[in-house]
């Protein structure tokens, strides 16, 4: 293929501001735990946003944590320590990283782990498991466990449950208000949220960045770029980095530098990021002429079931605003809601084929994959594959099976292609 | 399999089955059903092989021609596959070109009944699923027929307590009272009785003096590993099968109003690794019971890829540890069958250990009282 783009070798700026941004959120988190502040841990999905309306209350995410860690390689080495106590090998491998590094002091951690917690905050619609993970510490440590309980979504969230969601949020914020003493104000909330609903803006400008040909940006980059809306959301430094990040992504564009400029399959990722491949697979892929330049696991940020737009709505009540956000993430969703935003996102993004990332570590993203997967094909008329992957647990993937896989789609693809031009 | 009623096919684990019994429907509970799914089994086109037996085995048996004249089928939040199973039943009905049956659903509060918005949200819950059931059968609620129904069901716990306990007295064996549970699930809860009656009038000495142990996991073993058990000479003392004992041993006062009945059923519920607002209680009350057996052999029947037994597993044997009792894990899949010979020799060796320290206890005892 005859192009004049160049192809984006180096780390860019945005990449070197994320590394600098993560070590000074988790510098930020030890700090302020080391100086008495109220530590809670969270699941993902629990709104971040709620806890700015307490001084001294920090949040620590585990499951970010997990995915740093297999991000930088540590991901077998803690798998084997919680392993070693007797969690099953078939267990998620966050939760396995996650167990094995807090059971171990700490060690081997790219984040020096995190501080120990007062008080643990779980949720049930991204993951129930998650319930279960945080019971061990709950256990081992006598800490208090909340459970944040919301629907599983077979349709888009309804007023009922809407109710029930902010019922549980007041129950969060008068149980930190019993176990602190401090006073909550929901202005720092209101304001928190401000930051959160800007930051998504910028992000979704971001991943819009694909819908240029050749894209702008790979979901290799969508995936390590997302880690500060788990650890910072309600932050203002949010908004700032995802400002720059779109700055710099369109001026890269505008300079004609592209991740993968000889770009000539276009394709979508559905499950968590395989973060021990990151380098690898895009790597090799684009060598293939190929791109993920979408997933499923990123266009569902700042968004509602079976949508990839932003989520606009609830502008005035805060609580209500959090309570909608609960299904912002691909797992809470039924099949036909995720179809209907990967529908979207096929669409939007031109997308060529769709590589299913069967994970037995989520069993959660992965079970109903094979339905999405024929239905998805039958619908838009694209190639679809699947390999194993699991996202944290290098043991459990190999390569070259995945590559004969993905090889094989890039050939379907390849002759959709000719038929149409033909 | 009972065909004069309208069967409506329940996901496990602890579905609110009087209030479908009330609206004339047989419900049954799809678990430990692999003998009546068809080959090829349907569920290897929709499920990955990492997916449990529970699920695969009831989306086989769903996708059986018997069973796909429902015209409906019940699932609440029980775990993360259960809740995702239902659109891929319809899915697996559309693709077969038959007419997808209706989804009931419930959730049930995953942090307990506490709390008055749990409670508001539960009541609201019943309500939707009664109004649904009302259209989809055309007829209304009578609370007469739910409280008969309430009252059946408390029949049918009764029976299978009265078994069990003849289980843990040595007085039937494990594998006949096993083999009648999962009859059972799929007959009517008046037929379930007169099943129950039948096999406690064949109640004899046959275990007396087996070592008495606990059993817990999501399904039974297999038939011949019962045998293992039971010819190593163990008694099954304290059941703790999601299938079996806790399904089996909450009982709820008898109520004719249903949001009522259930918010206390599901609030005291026999605990079990998927009700999360039981979790804490769950080891205190396998000590008490333990105890009360003198057991101090504890089987894990793992069913390979059920996270919430393995993530609560390893709190169990060290607390049980702590308490004297041995613990032994099993895991199964439902391609193992055939395979089981190999566990003899483990359940032999569990149960010389156990023998050996119930004659050590004795020796010790006897030796103190000299």
């Amino acid at each position: 293929m005859e192009t004049k783009e160049k192809v984006r070798h180096r780390k860019t700026e945005s990449g070197r501001r994320l590394t600098e941004f993560m070590a000074q959120s988790y510098l930020r988190l030890h700090e302020r735990a080391a100086a008495g502040d109220f530590v809670v841990w969270i699941a993902i999905i629990v709104p971040a946003e709620i806890f700015a309306g307490f001084d001294g209350v920090v949040f620590a995410v585990p499951e970010s944590h997990a995915a740093m860690s297999a991000a930088k390689g540590v991901g077998p080495l803690q798998c084997e320590k919680a392993e070693k106590l007797g969690y099953s090998m078939d267990l998620c491998s966050y939760a396995r990283i996650d167990i094995g590094t807090h059971f171990d002091g700490e060690k081997d951690s790219p984040t020096f782990g995190l501080p120990k917690p007062h008080l643990l905050i779980s949720n049930n619609n991204n993951c129930s498991l998650l319930v279960k993970w945080f019971d061990v510490f709950h256990r081992a440590w006598n800490v208090p466990h909340l459970v944040l309980d919301v629907p599983f979504a077979y349709h888009p969230q309804t007023e009922n449950e809407v109710g029930y969601i902010v019922a549980q949020f007041q129950k969060i914020i008068s149980t930190i208000k019993e176990m602190t003493g401090k006073r909550f104000d929901i202005e720092k909330v209101r304001e928190a949220i401000s930051y959160s609903r800007e930051a998504y803006r910028w992000w979704k400008d971001f991943l819009l960045c694909a819908t240029n040909r050749p894209s702008g940006i790979t979901a290799f980059d969508s995936f390590v770029q997302m880690a500060p809306i788990l650890t910072d959301r309600g932050r203002k430094q949010l908004v700032e980095h995802y400002r720059l990040l779109v700055e710099e992504t369109k001026a890269m564009m505008q300079r004609g530098e592209f991740p993968v400029p000889s770009e000539r399959y276009r394709l979508l990722w559905d499950n968590i990021a395989p973060w021990h491949q990151l380098k690898n697979m895009s790597a090799r892929l684009a060598a293939l002429h190929a791109n993920i330049i979408a997933a499923s696991y990123t266009y569902c940020i700042g968004t509602v079931e079976g949508e990839i737009d932003l989520f606009d709505g609830e502008t005035e009540d805060p609580l209500r605003y959090l309570a909608r956000m609960q299904n912002f993430s691909v797992c809470p969703m039924g099949k036909e809601l995720r179809k209907r935003a990967m529908s979207k996102a096929v669409e939007t993004f031109g997308i060529d084929g769709v590589i299913f990332a069967s994970n037995r570590s989520c069993k959660v993203y992965s079970v109903m994959q094979m339905d999405l997967m024929s239905e998805i094909s039958a619908m838009h008329g694209i190639p679809c594959t699947m390999i194993d992957v699991d996202h944290a647990d290098i043991r459990k993937y190999s390569e070259e099976h995945a590559f004969l896989r993905i090889e094989a789609l890039l050939e379907q693809i390849e002759r959709v292609k000719r038929g149409k031009s033909a | 399999m009972h065909s004069q009623y309208d069967i409506l096919p329940c996901f496990p684990l602890y579905p609110p089955l009087e209030i479908f019994y009330a609206f004339g429907y047989c419900p049954i509970v799809v678990w430990n059903v692999r003998e009546y799914s068809n080959s090829p089994h349907a569920s290897a086109t929709h499920l990955q092989n990492f997916v449990c037996s529970v699920a695969r085995d009831l989306l086989d048996m769903l996708c059986n021609p018997q069973f796909t004249t429902c015209t409906a089928f019940f699932a609440y939040n029980a775990c993360d596959t259960l809740r995702n199973l239902p659109e891929i039943v319809q899915s697996a009905f559309e693709k077969r070109a038959k007419p997808a049956p209706r989804f009931l659903h419930l959730h049930i509060p995953a942090s307990g009944f506490r709390f008055e918005h749990q409670r508001e949200y539960f009541a609201l819950q019943m309500q939707a699923l009664i109004k649904n059931l009302e259209s989809l059968k055309e007829m209304q609620f009578s609370r007469e027929e739910f409280s008969k129904s309430v009252r059946i069901y408390q029949k049918v716990r009764e029976s299978y307590q009265k078994a069990q306990a003849a289980v843990a007295d040595g007085l039937l064996s494990y594998r006949e009272f096993s083999e009648t549970v999962a009859r059972c699930s799929l007959v009517s809860p008046n037929k379930q009785c007169e099943i129950f009656e039948t096999l406690l009038q064949r109640r004899n000495i046959t275990q007396k003096d087996g070592i008495p142990i606990v059993i817990s996991g999501i399904l039974p073993p297999p038939r011949e590993v019962i045998e293992y058990i039971e010819d190593a000479g163990l008694r099954i003392c304290v059941n703790d099968i999601a299938s079996e004992g806790r399904s089996f041993d909450t009982f709820t006062p008898l109520s004719d109003d249903p949001i009522e009945y259930y918010m206390k059923f599901y609030e005291n519920h026999h605990p079990c690794s998927t009700l999360h607002y039981t979790a804490d209680r769950r080891i205190d009350e396998l000590l008490k019971k333990a105890q009360y057996f003198n057991a101090h052999g504890f089987i894990f029947i793992g069913t390979k890829f059920c996270e919430y037994e393995y993530f609560e597993i390893v709190y169990m044997e060290e607390q049980l540890a702590r308490h004297g009792i041995h613990m032994l894990k099993l895991e199964f899949s439902p391609d193992d069958a055939g395979n089981y010979a190999q566990l003899k020799t483990r359940i032999d060796a569990f149960a010389e250990l156990l023998k050996e320290q119930r004659f050590g206890n004795e020796r010790k005892s006897s030796s103190q009282k000299n």
